[in-house]
């Protein structure tokens, strides 16, 4: 072959090359490859991992409400999207009101009720809640004494540019803190709450006996039936033992009454008969410490989560109470589903016992809750309130849901609560 | 046949096939443009029997934006005040409040981004010392527009207000901090995203009988930890300028009346 017609041959090779490339290039681009490949098999998606307990969530109330213009409020319960959205919007500002409080200054509850029917945002947490472990949750460091605890706080705007707050506490005293906190920052998030026609039980005239500060809602959200089991409990029996050194098939165990108890050197974890996993540390042992109470409620809240996240389900645990006695002090927690608290028969979800500031017992109780599709109808607020003829001091309608334990189908249903502040 | 004539008879083959493909993609593309075209006169038309006018060249197209969140530095901030006020003793007033003060004047600088500064220099040297510290802006008037990616963060304007004997007070809320990109969100189809809005916005019971501009561009949504950068689209009508998330066109919390 010559010279000539080689380099001919070459050229041709090349041009089948590049032409065959720019075929295959316009045949994607047409989308012929798509149309000619297999059929994707559907991948359901993975289980969700459980739940990762944050403690953003913790610092969510039972309900909030949001007051634009003076009388006009946007107030949602029983809802933690809505919550959420709430919480979402003002978090940062609310930091800042924390955090820069001045000294609480009692005052009169006409000053709180003009407050409270003032522009402003107002959380309530349905139990008192020491402030500084509420400004832990929300994200910055506060410094109030450890017995300046609030069942209710309102962040008012007096003025344009000024935020004071204001908090109720168990015992229904008013109190207020002038703070640093940007009034416009707050006033701006107050503008995408649209009045929902919510009214606090004092602006409403049939319901004078009822807790005045209670938020009555004109509807309410959509409830569903939930299901709890004890699905999860295995699970949380070995988290407890991995996070305790106990080695369950030991044959360190024996049982004692109903309940089963594992010994170890650090401590003894008992499995109760209602399906309480409950550790307590040997003498001179401990789980750790913590100097302030914010830190001491917040390490049996981190503690108690990886109890609840191993349970997976939509069930969030909350901080419920805390009991002082001689020289210890017991925080209890109790589960919310879809922002509604659950009341277990049995006792509390979990809790913690500090001795002289270390943490001595841990306790949990494991439940899976999931939502189902089935369709819950219960009366709305204004008419359970209406309705009860029992209202009296100060009590007020409150949707929870109660759990016997067990495998079960539940439903939120209207109580009567006493009196709060 | 010989390879030469082989190799002749493949290209001539290829050749066909690639002009098919040509053609074809070109009809699609054709077709798709006539299409989009068709829609955005259509949905001019569906809107403007919902009484609401608008101009078919406002509908953008669609885009991906970056989702950002940003964190705040204190080596910024201090920079920032130094460049104002030269050294300044900070303070921690709680709630991340920080406050500095000295001889020249006096800053403040809060977690949602807000900040003030009061100080005596030039006002034609506030521009370059709020620049050369990182901010990126535009200047609308006596304000700054700040960007992000050349696109207006919606919520975060810079203030300047002359005071006395050449004293200003810088304010607003500024984008000092760190940056991260997050994930990519693509927009939701524009005909889409502009029903859903008057469906929405209609419920709000907020009235508006035009739609002006539409145009992309970030809010922040101030955190803790970071604050989050969210890609939305500015609607400016006749009744105020509303916000919509990029990807799902749900309206935010961030409603500017007239």
């Amino acid at each position: 072959m010559s010279r000539e017609k080689r380099w001919i041959e070459r050229i041709k090779s090349l041009l089948i090359l590049l032409l065959t490339v720019s075929a295959a290039f316009l045949a994607w681009k047409t989308g012929l490859f798509q149309r000619l490949m297999p059929e994707h098999e559907y991948e359901a998606p993975a289980e969700p991992t459980p739940g990762v307990s944050s403690y953003q969530v913790a610092a969510e109330p039972i309900c909030a409400a949001v007051t634009g213009v003076p009388g006009l409020v946007y107030g949602v319960c029983y809802d933690d999207k809505a919550i959420r959205e709430v919480m979402q919007e003002f978090r940062a500002v609310l930091g800042e009101t924390l955090g820069s409080a001045s000294l609480p200054v009692p005052v009169e509850e006409s000053a709180w009720r003009d407050a409270l029917l003032g522009p402003g945002v107002f959380l309530d947490y349905g139990m008192p809640v020491p402030l500084n472990v509420l400004a832990c949750w929300i994200g910055t460091t506060a410094d109030f004494s450890p017995d300046q605890q609030a069942c209710r706080l309102l962040f008012a705007l007096p003025e344009e540019d000024k935020v004071d707050l204001y908090y109720l506490d168990e015992q229904g005293r008013a109190f207020c803190c002038e703070t640093l906190a940007l009034g416009s920052t707050l006033y701006a998030g107050m503008n995408g709450f649209l009045p929902n026609g919510a009214d606090f039980a004092m602006q409403i005239d049939t319901l004078q006996d009822c807790d005045p500060y209670a938020l009555i809602l004109r509807d309410l959200p959509r409830l569903y039936a939930v299901t709890a089991s004890d699905e999860y409990s295995g699970t949380a029996v070995q988290t407890a033992a991995d996070l305790f050194g106990i080695r369950l098939n030991a044959g360190s165990s024996f049982q004692e009454q109903e309940d089963t108890v594992y010994l170890a050197e650090e401590g003894r974890l008992r499995l109760e008969a209602d399906g309480a996993i409950r550790y307590l540390s040997a003498e001179g042992n401990d789980l750790g410490g913590a100097e302030s109470e914010e830190d001491r409620v917040e390490l049996s809240r981190s503690l108690l989560a990886r109890f609840s996240d191993v349970c997976g389900g939509i069930g969030d645990l909350q901080y419920a109470a805390s009991q002082t006695e001689e020289n210890s002090v017991t925080y209890r927690f109790d589960y919310r589903v879809s922002g509604i608290q659950v009341k277990l028969t049995s006792g509390s979800a979990g809790w913690a016992v500090f001795r002289d500031g270390r943490l001595v017992e841990l306790g949990f109780r494991p439940r899976t809750y999931q939502i189902t599709e089935e369709r819950v109808h219960r009366i709305p607020p204004l008419q359970a309130a209406a309705a009860s003829a029992s209202i009296r001091n100060g009590s007020a309608p409150e949707l929870i849901i109660s759990d016997p334990g067990g495998d079960v189908l539940l439903e939120p249903v209207w109580i009567l609560r006493e009196g709060r502040g | 046949m010989d390879g030469g004539k082989l190799k002749s008879a493949v290209i001539l083959i290829l050749l066909l096939v690639n002009a098919a493909f040509g053609w074809i993609l070109m009809t699609q593309r054709k077709n798709e443009a006539d299409l989009q075209a068709q829609t955005r006169s259509e949905l001019v038309m569906v809107m403007a029997n919902m009484g609401v006018t608008m101009d078919e060249s406002i509908i953008p197209r669609e885009l991906t934006m970056l989702q950002y969140t940003l964190t705040r530095d204190m080596s910024l901030e201090t920079a920032l005040v130094r460049a104002f006020l030269g050294d300044a003793a900070g303070r921690d007033m709680g709630g991340s409040i920080h406050y500095y003060e000295n001889e020249n004047g006096r800053a403040s600088f809060r977690n949602s981004g807000d900040f003030e500064i009061q100080v005596s220099l030039p006002g034609s040297s506030i521009e370059n010392r709020l620049t050369e510290n990182g901010l990126s802006l535009a200047r609308d008037g006596d304000e700054f527009i700040c960007l992000l990616d050349e696109r207006e963060v919606y919520n975060c304007r810079i203030r300047l207000s002359a005071r006395e004997e050449g004293s200003y007070r810088i304010y607003g809320r500024c984008l000092l901090g760190t940056l991260q990109p997050g994930k990519t969100i693509a927009s939701l189809s524009s005909p889409t995203m502009i029903l859903r809005f008057r469906d929405q916005a209609e419920e709000t019971g907020k009235v508006f009988t035009e739609i002006r501009s539409i145009r992309s561009g970030y809010l922040l949504r101030p955190a803790v930890p970071a604050a989050e950068l969210v890609p939305v689209w500015c609607i400016e009508t006749d009744g105020g300028i509303w916000y919509a998330d990029l990807e799902k066109g749900e309206l935010l919390n961030e409603y500017i009346p007239n």
